[in-house]
C-alpha cells in the first residue's frame, strides 16, 4: 500500500551498460542465477538463491492494476488488494459457519445502502439500514480475529508486509527467515483461494482516508492527478489507480469480488522468492500449495487506445499550496527503440545532482528548488508518457520555470554527445550493481519486468538494447515527441497568493 | 475488556497456526547462530583517532560512510538549520580540489554516488563506488573532511534551498505537525530547535567554518567501508587521504533533561490546534523519552510495539483502523537517541473523527501505562523481535549501520549480541511501570486541522490555537 509509485524509480535502475568493464556482468549474472519455472495452472515462478543472510524475499505479483478498472470500478484493484488482508473462511474468524450469514447479510444490507444513497439520498429507509449496517458489523466483530495476515507473520519474524497497486500491476510482499517458507506458501495460498471480504465497510472507508492523505491534502497529488487525466483522453491511465473520491464511497463489493474472480488467476501470476535457499525444495513447495488454483479464461487487454493529440494540452489547478508543474510528452513504450532513447534522456536531464536540470535550473539560475525527469509513467503496459517536475524557487513564477525548463530541453538536443550517454550509462550501470546487495530489491525488479513485461529476461536484454542506443537515436526520439501534439502540462498555483 | 480481547485473538491465531494450518513443521530460531556467524567487522583507530569500520564485500563495490559527530540536536533556537545549511553549502560549494559541482560530475559521469546530509546527530557524507574506483572516493572525501568551502555564493544557495523547503513544509501538515510537537516538548533547543528565517538569515560562512573545525576533527569522526578492496588496501587509502585531518576530542550535544520534564510537565494535556482548511486532521501526541543507554528502553521499546508500533496488529492500529474504519496511517514510535529520547503517536482522520481518534489514543496510553498488557500479547511482540531480528543485519550496511549506532552511542560491545536476551526478560510489569515513568513525564498533543475542532478538542484539555 505504501509502495504506490515505487515503479516510477525502476526504469532508473535499469539504464545499464557495460562501457567500463566491471568485475559483474549483470546481464549473466541474473540469467546464471535466476531459476524459472512454469507450474501446470500458468503461475510463473521465478527463484534467486543469493546471499549470506538465512532470510527470503517473497513477492506475489498480478497482471492487473487500476488500468483494467472500468469507470464505475475505477479504484477496485486498489481496493481489492486492501481486502487481501481480511483473511479467509479459516483464517480470521473464530467460527465461519457463524460467521458467513452475518457476512452475507452486511453485504446485501451495505449494497442497499449505496444503491439507496446514490439514487435516493432523501429516502428514510437510509437511516435504518445504517443502523442494520452497524449492528451486524457488531455482531460479526465477535467472530472476526483482525490483521490475521500481520499477526502470523510478525510472530514469525516477518518484515516489510505490504502491498502495492499500481496501474499496471499488483503486488504482495513480505520478508521471512528461510526456515519459514512452507509457512508463507501456506498463508498466501490460501490466502489468494479462498478470501473473505470482512470488515469492507470500514476498509473502503479506510481508503477514502488514504485518498485525504495522498491526493485531497496534497497540492502536489492533486497535480499529479489532474495531470494524467488531462493528458489521457479516453486510455484508462487516465483514472488515478486509488480511483476518484466517489467511486471509493460507492464501490460495491460485488464489484470488488467480480474483479477478483477476473483477474487474479494463474496465468497472469508471478511468484518471485530471491535469498538464501534449496531452489528444488523451493519449487517442490510452491507446486504443492498453489499448482491447485484454479484456471480463468484470460480478460483479454483494453480494447481503447488513446485518440491521437491534436496540440498542446494544458491545465491549472489551484490549491493553499506552493507552486510546482509537470510537463509530460506521450510515446511509445517498451520495448520500442524510442523507450530507450527516452530513458536516456530523463537520466541525462534529471539523474543525480550533476544532471542538466539540477545544475542550471537549481545550482545557476536558481529558478528551482526541485526538479525531477522520468520515463515510463504512469505505466509501461500501454504507451506512456516522458515527464519533467519541477518546483519554482521563492519569487519565480511557475511560467518563468516552465520557460526555463523548454530552454534546457532546446540546449540538450543541441549538445547531445557520446560522453553524455556514457555518463548515463555508468550511472546506471552502477546502480544495478549496488542494487543486488538486496533480496527485497532484486525481487521486485524481476517481479516487475516478468508481470509488466511478460519475461523478466527484459533486464538482461534492456542492456544490449540499450548499448545500441546512439546520440543519433537520442535526436531523433527527441524531434520526433517533443513536440506539441504530445504535449501536456499542468500548473498547480498557491490559491493562497491570489487572496 | 481490550486486554482480554487482544490476548484471545493473539492466542487464537497461534492455535490456528499450529492446529488448523497443516503445512507448518515446527519453526526453529536460527538467530543466535547467525549472529555469532556474521562477518566480523574491523576496527581500526587511525593516529588522528578517526575510528575506521572495515567490513569486506564480494561484491565489486565500495562503499563509504563518514559520520561527523554534528547535528540538528546540537542547534539551538538562535542557530537552528545550521546543519542543514552546513551540509548543503558542502553539496554546492564542493572542496578546494573539487570545487562547485564538479565532485558530483565526476562521480555520476563513472557511475558513482554521493550524498550529504545533517541528520539529527551526525553529518553523513556517504560516497558510493565500483571497487575499482575507490581511490577517486577516498581522494574526494579526504578533500571533504580537510578542505571544503564555505564562501558566500556556496552558502547564499544553500540557505535559499533550506528557507524554500521550509516553506514548502508548511504546506504538508504532518511536516507542520511534528515540527512544533517538538518545539512543544523539548522547549526549542536540539530536538526542538525550529529553523526560522532568522535563524538562517544568521548563518555566514564564518560561523560555518566555526562549527566544521570544531566538530570535523578526528575524534569526532567514524568512517565505515564496505569493499571488496582487502583491509589493508582500505587502511592504505584512509591513511593517506584522511590523516592530516585534525585531531581532537568527541564533543557531544546537551541536554537540560530536568529542564525539559519542568517545560513539559507546565503544557502537559494541552493540545496545540494550528488551524488547515483541510478535510483531514493530523494527529500528534509525544512526549520525552529516555536516552539510549536507560535500561528500561527494553520494556519501553515492547511497549510501544504493542501499543503502535507492531503494525497491524498494534493496539492503536487495530482500535482506530482496523475496527473503526477511522485512518489510513496510524502508528507510534519510541526513539532513544545518545542523550535524549521521543515518544510520538500519529494519525490522520477525517475532521469529524478527530475527536473520537483522539479519545482513542488517551485511552490507550492510560491503558497501557496502568493495566499489565496480556502474556499472549506481550508473547506476540517478543516473537516478533526475536524473529525479525535476523533482518537487522542483512546486508553488508546494515551490518556497518549497527557499527556506527554502537560506536556513536559508546553502547557496549555485546548491545546487539545481548539484545534479544534484554528483549526476553521483558515483563509485563515492567512495561506498565516504564510506560507509566514516561507518560507521567506529561503529554502534549498537536493539531493540525480544521479550526472548528477547538471546540470538540477542549474535552481533552486546554486547546490552544497556533496562527
Amino acid at each position: 500500500m505504501k509502495r504506490f509509485y515505487i515503479y516510477i524509480t525502476l526504469i532508473f535502475l535499469m539504464l545499464s551498460v557495460n562501457n567500463y568493464s566491471s568485475e559483474i556482468d549483470t546481464t549473466e549474472y541474473f540469467k546464471n542465477k535466476v531459476v524459472e519455472k512454469r507450474l501446470s495452472n500458468g503461475i510463473v515462478l521465478l527463484m534467486m538463491d543469493r546471499g549470506f543472510s538465512p532470510t527470503l524475499a517473497f513477492h506475489i505479483a498480478f497482471r492487473v492494476g487500476s488500468v483494467d478498472e472500468s469507470y464505475n470500478t475505477s479504484g477496485a484493484a486498489h481496493i481489492l488488494e486492501h481486502m487481501l488482508f481480511k483473511g479467509t473462511d479459516k483464517l480470521g474468524t473464530r467460527d465461519y459457519g457463524k460467521e458467513k450469514p452475518i457476512q452475507n447479510r452486511i453485504e446485501a444490507v451495505g449494497e442497499t445502502l449505496d444503491r439507496l444513497r446514490l439514487q435516493n439520498p432523501a429516502s428514510g429507509e437510509i437511516k435504518k439500514l445504517e443502523a442494520e449496517l452497524k449492528r451486524l458489523q457488531n455482531e460479526q466483530a465477535a467472530f472476526v480475529l483482525s490483521s490475521p495476515y500481520d499477526m502470523l507473520y510478525t510472530s514469525n519474524g516477518g518484515v516489510g508486509f505490504n502491498a502495492s497497486t499500481s496501474r499496471d500491476m499488483t503486488g504482495y510482499y513480505i520478508q521471512l527467515p528461510s526456515d519459514r517458507i512452507e509457512l508463507w506458501a501456506d498463508i498466501e495460498s490460501s490466502r489468494l483461494k479462498n478470501p473473505v471480504f470482512r470488515e469492507y465497510y470500514s476498509e473502503r472507508d479506510n481508503v477514502t482516508e488514504e485518498r485525504l492523505m495522498r491526493y485531497d491534502s496534497s497540492g502536489d497529488g492533486l497535480l499529479q492527478e489532474a495531470f494524467f487525466a488531462a493528458a489521457y483522453s479516453a486510455h484508462p491511465y487516465r483514472h488515478p489507480t486509488i480511483g476518484w473520491e466517489s467511486n471509493i464511497k460507492y464501490m460495491s463489493v460485488n464489484d470488488v469480488k467480480k474483479f477478483y474472480k477476473e483477474y487474479y488467476i494463474p496465468s497472469r501470476m508471478t511468484i518471485t522468492i530471491v535469498g538464501k535457499q534449496d531452489t528444488e525444495e523451493t519449487y517442490r513447495i510452491i507446486k504443492k500449495y498453489f499448482e491447485n488454483i484454479k484456471t480463468g479464461p484470460e480478460p483479454g487487454e483494453i480494447k481503447v487506445i488513446e485518440p491521437a493529440q491534436l496540440g498542446e494540452k494544458r491545465v491549472n489547478i489551484y490549491f493553499k499550496s506552493r507552486p510546482s508543474l509537470m510537463i509530460g510528452w506521450k510515446k511509445p513504450t517498451a520495448p520500442s527503440k524510442h523507450d530507450y532513447a527516452f530513458d536516456i534522456i530523463a537520466s541525462s536531464l534529471g539523474n543525480g545532482k550533476s544532471s542538466r536540470l539540477y545544475r542550471s535550473l537549481v545550482l545557476d539560475k536558481k529558478l528551482a528548488s526541485t526538479v525531477y525527469a522520468w520515463n515510463s509513467s504512469p505505466g509501461s503496459r500501454y504507451d506512456n508518457m516522458f515527464i519533467i517536475y519541477a518546483a519554482p524557487a521563492d519569487g519565480v513564477t511557475a511560467e518563468t520555470l516552465e520557460k526555463a525548463v523548454y530552454a534546457e530541453l532546446a540546449r540538450f538536443r543541441d549538445e547531445v554527445d557520446a560522453a553524455e550517454l556514457t555518463r548515463v550509462k555508468n550511472l546506471s550501470e552502477s546502480s544495478f550493481i549496488f542494487m543486488l546487495d538486496n533480496n527485497d530489491g532484486i525481487a521486485g525488479q524481476l517481479s516487475y519486468f516478468q508481470t509488466v513485461f511478460k519475461d523478466w529476461r527484459y533486464i538482461a536484454d534492456y542492456l544490449d538494447n540499450l548499448k545500441k542506443v546512439s546520440v543519433d537515436d537520442v535526436k531523433a526520439s527527441f524531434d520526433f515527441y517533443i513536440r506539441d501534439n504530445f504535449k501536456t502540462a499542468a500548473v498547480l498555483h498557491d490559491n493562497r497568493s491570489s487572496k | 475488556m481490550k486486554k482480554i480481547y487482544t490476548g484471545l485473538a493473539v492466542f487464537s491465531l497461534i492455535a490456528m497456526l499450529s492446529f488448523d494450518k497443516t503445512a507448518a513443521e515446527p519453526v526453529k530460531s536460527i538467530e543466535s547462530a547467525f549472529i555469532s556467524s556474521l562477518p566480523e567487522v574491523k576496527k581500526h583507530k587511525m593516529k588522528n583517532d578517526i575510528n575506521l569500520l572495515y567490513l569486506e564485500d564480494d561484491l565489486p563495490v565500495t562503499v563509504i560512510y563518514a559520520s561527523i559527530s554534528f547535528g540538528k540536536m546540537y542547534e539551538t533556537a538562535v542557530n537552528a538549520g545550521i546543519a542543514d545549511v552546513l551540509s548543503r553549502t558542502i553539496s554546492i560549494a564542493g572542496t578546494v580540489s573539487y570545487p562547485g559541482n564538479s565532485m558530483y560530475q565526476k562521480l555520476e559521469s563513472i557511475g558513482g554516488e554521493i550524498n550529504i546530509s545533517a541528520g539529527w546527530e551526525t553529518i553523513g557524507i556517504e560516497i558510493k563506488v565500483l571497487s575499482k574506483y575507490s581511490d577517486l572516493a577516498f581522494n574526494i572525501l579526504g578533500d571533504i573532511l580537510k578542505n571544503p568551502v564555505f564562501d558566500e555564493a556556496g552558502a547564499a544557495s544553500a540557505k535559499k534551498l533550506v528557507l524554500e523547503k521550509m516553506k514548502r513544509d508548511k504546506d504538508k501538515p504532518d511536516e507542520t505537525g511534528v515540527l512544533k510537537l517538538r518545539e512543544i516538548i523539548f522547549g526549542g533547543s536540539g530536538y526542538g530547535a525550529v529553523p526560522t528565517e532568522n535563524s538562517i538569515g544568521a548563518i555566514d560562512p564564518l560561523s560555518l567554518k566555526t562549527v566544521w573545525n570544531r566538530y570535523a576533527s578526528g575524534g569526532n569522526i567514524t568512517v565505515a567501508v564496505s569493499s571488496s578492496e582487502s583491509e589493508n588496501e582500505v587502511r592504505t587509502l584512509a591513511d593517506k587521504e584522511f590523516s592530516a585531518v585534525a585531531k581532537g576530542g568527541r564533543e557531544f550535544y546537551t541536554i537540560d533533561r530536568d529542564k525539559i520534564i519542568s517545560n513539559l510537565k507546565s503544557v502537559s494535556g494541552n493540545i496545540y490546534l494550528i488551524p488547515a482548511e483541510l478535510e483531514q486532521a493530523t494527529i500528534y501526541t509525544g512526549t520525552l523519552a529516555p536516552e539510549i543507554k536507560y535500561n528500561g528502553n527494553y520494556a519501553l521499546y515492547m511497549m510501544n510495539y504493542i501499543l503502535g508500533g507492531g503494525s497491524f496488529s498494534s493496539r492503536l492500529m487495530n482500535e482506530i483502523r482496523v475496527k473503526r474504519g477511522l485512518a489510513y496511517s496510524v502508528y507510534s514510535l519510541v526513539r532513544n537517541r545518545r542523550n535524549t529520547g521521543v515518544f510520538i503517536s500519529f494519525v490522520q482522520t477525517r475532521n469529524e473523527s478527530a475527536a473520537e481518534v483522539l479519545s482513542l489514543i488517551h485511552d490507550n496510553i492510560k491503558l497501557i501505562s496502568e493495566e499489565p498488557v496480556a502474556e499472549e500479547e506481550l508473547q506476540w511482540a517478543k516473537e516478533s523481535v526475536k524473529n525479525s531480528y535476523v533482518f537487522r543485519f542483512s546486508t553488508i550496511n546494515d551490518l556497518l549501520g549497527n557499527f556506527l549506532e554502537v560506536e556513536y552511542n559508546d553502547l557496549d560491545a555485546g548491545y546487539f549480541k545481548n539484545y534479544l536476551d534484554n528483549i526476553n526478560r521483558v515483563t509485563a510489569d515492567d512495561i506498565v511501570n516504564e510506560g507509566a515513568k514516561m507518560f507521567s513525564q506529561g503529554l502534549v498533543t498537536v493539531v493540525v486541522g480544521n479550526r472548528k475542532l477547538e471546540k470538540d478538542l477542549s474535552r481533552f484539555g486546554k486547546v490552544i490555537i497556533c496562527e
